[in-house]
């Protein structure tokens, strides 16, 4: 059985209006309708621009948001019918690893302190607070002097440890990572990558990760979740989703990422989008990527909502029918997937160069 | 006032547009030790090309731009050395002098859109400000000349973007009506600090796609100012990579990324992963943090994290030298680049 699975979730925010009377005027939905399943042992990587929800995604895995409507299934148990002590005991299982170490870290509280909390909130009778924090540093790779000191001392990167060895602390079964890597240093991000790898392989922790950058989730996840204003348009395995991207707006994802090689960068089809990703307040009907779609049709995109169906990688694919794909599928969003991976339909040239 | 102006930039000149020799910024530590951000900085630029300038933060890359343009003035900070845009003296020129050359010559573009827009003015007045300001428009003529830049930056319904204030627009279109403020006076300089860090991918590939086609047809010269290899990869003809307030490597984009000789570059390159590269492709960290350094007198300031360093390391600065023709970088175990690979033929 999966470790985690998402059915039907929604979080929507209600707009106010007013000063005295407030009234709801509509609503953010920032995360609309997403279904997800994470196997035991696996990476999740969660990708996507700037207000498509996935970070909303994380918190309401973790109950830290209302849920609008949907259920999160942790290990058999669904999370939104405990009760506020059972939430508790559960959420010692489920952990969280923050985008910017020095907001998420108490700046007036030891390494020390910081590491003995959790244990203590849920352990209050355990003895070795000590020795386990000392071990969890050492698990990090932090040297054991860090315990007195204090999260200003230390760069970015032995923070993000800090944090890391904080949310790994009650040795849970589930990590969601949200940005682990973006706030820090080029030099410095292989190296917290690398560590969270060899945590996985060494506690067996069940990661999501949550990041904007397509290269570092790829290195890192399984599998993949493309989100787009507050859904999921396509997921499938790392390997499927960015060898045979079938979504368009993965495909203009991937199409965007300049890499350091010159040759391919001089020779590379850009896909370029036009605009800007339309409010969350204001999601367009039918497919909500439609607006920006250099493939959009006459017919069904605007007024159909797409569901997220299985489509052959192999149609996307020159190996043919016969070729190592055969058989697989990715989940994606789109009315025309396959017309559109065949060639069948070509992007507008006004919208894409 | 004007006669005068136009007299200095239409002499003639055929030297680089922009060259910098050994830029120095010392930050004052007010008592404790002063902080030296850039260390010794050459640069030369030929107009119309374009340039990227590579590090970390700390690596005082933004800063060498900054203090270039004078814009670090009084504020605890020396600078000393020698930049020099078309023959003319930046750092010791008269502050009012340089407020035309800023704008007009040279014009820059930030990574944070929002802070370097005033947020109390229309995009309208902060585009026309330039425009009367430098080029000597009347303030309707201004109107008509910022709509057709907005429309150039491909912002569509320009006019009613005019009167907009900034908080209106998505980052994106803020980071394409700085540029268009930037260009209003064609200058012959661009110096762009990390215009799309602060963008989404989809939005970072449309402003620099504009940037790549502004650039070409206007014949600016570019500065661009990254800590991402790959947006220089696509985008400037002449790479230099910093650390610790020092040119480390300088050569062509193709050079660079084919045979890096710096350590600190083939670091960078094996840190990050890579969407050309095949999955599962382990990364290779360099260790320790860019604060590991230690000033250049004393050795090589990358020494403390670099798999080649040695005693040799620590007898003093190295020297920016040349390991190729057109190629130099600053160390004295550099990286010997592998065979270039035979054309692929049966194996």
């Amino acid at each position: 059985m999966s470790l985690l699975e998402v059915r039907g979730l929604q979080v929507h925010f209600p707009i106010k209006q007013g000063i005295l009377l407030e009234r709801t005027v509509g609503h953010v939905r920032a995360v609309d309708g997403v279904d997800l399943t994470v196997e035991k042992g696996r990476t999740l990587g969660v990708v996507g621009e700037s207000g498509c929800g996935k970070s909303t995604l994380g918190r309401a895995i973790l109950q830290l948001e209302p849920l609008t409507a949907g259920t999160v299934v942790f290990d058999g148990q669904d999370l939104s019918t405990l009760g506020a002590t059972e939430l508790r005991q559960a959420r010692r299982r489920m952990q969280m690893v923050f985008q910017d170490p020095l907001a998420s870290l108490d700046p007036r509280q030891s390494v020390a302190s910081a590491l003995a909390e959790p244990i203590r909130t849920h352990e209050p009778k355990a003895r070795d607070t000590e020795t386990r924090s000392r071990a969890l540093l050492d698990l990090v790779g932090m040297p054991a002097n860090a315990m007195n000191r204090y999260p200003h001392e230390f760069s970015g990167g032995q923070r993000q440890r800090i944090g890391i060895a904080r949310a790994i602390a009650l040795d849970p079964e589930l990590v969601i990572a949200d940005e682990p890597v973006s706030a820090l240093d080029v030099s410095i991000q292989a190296q917290v990558l690398n560590l969270l790898s060899e945590l996985q392989e060494r506690l067996g922790l069940t990661y999501v990760v949550i990041a904007h950058d397509l290269a570092v989730v790829r290195h890192i996840s399984d599998d993949v979740a493309v989100m787009y204003l507050g859904a999921v348009v396509e997921t499938a395995t790392s390997e499927q989703l960015y060898d045979t991207p079938l979504h368009p707006y993965t495909r203009a994802l991937l199409s965007a990422v300049p890499v350091p090689d010159p040759e391919i960068e001089d020779h590379r089809e850009r896909i370029l989008l036009r605009g800007d990703l339309p409010s969350p307040a204001a999601i367009p009907p039918g497919c909500r990527f439609h607006t920006r779609c250099p493939w959009r049709q006459e017919t069904r995109c605007h007024d159909e909502v797409p569901a997220l169906r299985p489509v052959p990688v192999t149609i996307g694919r020159t190996d043919g029918p016969t070729g190592p794909a055969d058989g697989l599928t990715s989940l994606v969003a789109c009315h025309y997937a396959e017309q559109v991976a065949s060639g069948e339909i070509t992007p507008v040239s006004s919208l894409a160069t | 006032m004007t006669e005068t102006r136009v007299s200095v930039s239409d002499r003639a000149y055929d030297g680089p547009l922009l060259s910098v020799r050994d830029l120095r910024v010392t930050f004052s530590g007010r008592g404790r030790h002063d902080v030296r951000a850039v260390d010794g900085v050459d640069l030369e630029l030929a107009a119309g090309s374009t340039t990227g300038i590579v590090g970390e933060s700390g690596s005082g890359k933004s800063v060498s731009s900054l203090a270039a343009l004078g814009l670090l003035k009084g504020r605890g900070v020396t600078v000393e050395g020698s930049v020099r845009l078309n023959g003319r003296e930046l750092l010791t020129m008269p502050d009012a002098q340089l407020r035309d050359i800023r704008g007009r010559e040279v014009a820059m573009i930030f990574q944070d859109p929002m802070s370097a827009l005033n947020p109390v003015l229309t995009i309208g007045r902060q585009l026309t400000e330039v425009l009367t300001r430098h080029a000597g428009l009347d303030k309707r003529e201004a109107m008509v000349r910022a709509g057709e830049l907005l429309e150039a930056v491909g912002i569509s319904a320009p006019g009613q973007r005019l009167k907009q204030w900034p908080h209106q627009l998505s980052g994106g279109m803020r980071q394409r009506v700085m540029i268009a403020i930037a260009l209003a006076c064609s200058p012959r300089l661009l110096i762009a600090d990390e215009p799309t860090t602060a963008l989404d991918v989809t939005i970072s590939a449309q402003i620099l796609e504009l940037l790549r086609t502004l650039v070409a047809d206007t014949g600016t010269a570019l500065v661009l100012i990254t800590h991402d290899l790959g947006v220089v990869a696509g985008l400037c003809d002449t790479v230099h990579v910093m650390y610790s307030g020092r040119i480390v490597e300088s050569t062509d984009r193709r050079q660079l990324f084919a045979a890096p000789r710096h350590p600190y570059t083939t670091g960078l390159l094996a840190s990050v992963p890579r969407l050309d590269q095949p999955r599962g492709t382990p990364l290779l960290p360099i260790p320790g943090s860019p604060s590991d350094t230690r000033p250049w007198r004393t050795g090589c300031a990358f020494g403390p994290r670099c798999s080649r360093h040695d005693e040799a390391c620590d007898g003093g600065p190295p020297t920016l030298a040349e390991h190729a023709p057109g190629h130099l970088a600053r160390c004295i175990h550099p990286v010997v680049p592998a065979v270039p690979k035979a054309p692929a033929g049966p194996s």
